[in-house]
């Protein structure tokens, strides 16, 4: 009997890891802008995009996730303040700051798994007022990825 | 009306072989009889010590034990096969997609369309510097301003 319970709780176990490593394919899934997507994602005025293993041309993503929100100086504070959180342990690339708030912030967050990862976040003011987050996973060294948006950019 | 026996001996024929096994008087033919009834399962626990002799008592537990690891092995893998396929599926369906204004767009060219225009919307690195130097000349600026108040001390 002792050994039959043994048995089921190791089999309990090895499914719980199974599930775990599912959850863990998902590497958003710890930061905190994963709650600005999930906010924002379908409100009016917010243009979000997902998009996986297809790629963009010219560009290797794994993972693409974009929010484009239009006249809303509330949900750049709400950003801001996740990106707060998420900058733990993350390199700040670059970062604008504009009448003491940030502007421009590039995050590039430690690798998770084989995946390197990178959270761009813009608001801009002229000609109308637009923030843009994007949150990027790519085999490529995310340094490497972000010299290339930057310089397809100009 | 005759009752099948449902072991291989009698035990009284199996308690009898046993007795002369112990005293070393059992022919090779008794020997393999009494291998041959011990090895049966659900026989009465008195001959626990006598199958553990021959052998058959540990090896039986260890057998059963085996199965039902074997069995829920498969319950596991086959749940966690159809765990892993699930997410595959919803992954594969449900991944590209763009919301504009709150509604869903499938169309791949629109999506990759919303998602270079989100690029595009990124400051070059031409205008991050220029954004940078402005705040230095800004510095540079409020500093020169001190430095006037400071001569007056």
């Amino acid at each position: 009997m002792n050994d039959m319970r043994s048995i089921k709780i190791f089999l309990f176990l090895l499914l719980l890891t199974g599930f775990t490593g599912i959850r863990s394919i998902q590497a958003q899934s710890d930061l905190e802008i994963k709650k600005v997507f999930d906010r924002y994602g379908n409100q009016k005025g917010v243009v979000m995009v997902e998009l996986t293993g297809e790629m963009l041309e010219g560009y290797d993503f794994s993972l693409f996730k974009s929010l484009m929100i239009k006249e809303n100086p509330e949900a750049a504070d709400y950003i801001r303040k996740s990106l707060a959180k998420d900058e733990t342990g993350a390199k700040k690339v670059k970062q604008v700051v504009a009448n003491g708030k940030a502007t421009s912030i590039y995050l590039q967050l430690p690798p998770k798994g084989k995946y390197h990862r990178l959270i761009l976040f813009n608001e801009a003011n002229k000609p109308e007022h637009v923030i843009t987050l994007i949150y990027i996973e790519s085999k490529d060294d995310s340094e490497d990825v972000l010299k290339l948006i930057l310089k397809k950019n100009k | 009306m005759r009752i099948k026996f449902k072991y291989s001996m009698t035990f009284e024929k199996a308690d009898q072989l046993i007795e002369r096994y112990y005293e070393g008087l059992t022919s090779v033919e008794e020997e393999r009889q009494l291998q041959e009834f011990l090895s049966q399962a659900d026989l009465p626990l008195k001959y626990e010590p006598e199958q553990a002799i021959f052998g058959y008592f540990r090896p039986q537990k260890q057998n059963v034990t085996r199965k039902s690891f074997l069995r829920w092995s498969g319950v596991a893998a086959a749940l966690l096969v159809g765990v892993f396929a699930i997410q595959l599926f919803n992954d594969s369906n449900l991944s590209n997609y763009a919301y504009v204004d709150g509604k869903k767009i499938t169309d791949m060219d629109e999506i990759k369309l919303h998602a270079m225009a989100s690029i595009e919307n990124l400051p070059s690195s031409q205008t991050i510097v220029e954004e940078n130097l402005r705040q230095v000349s800004s510095k540079e600026l409020i500093e020169q301003q001190l430095n006037l108040f400071s001569a007056f001390e």
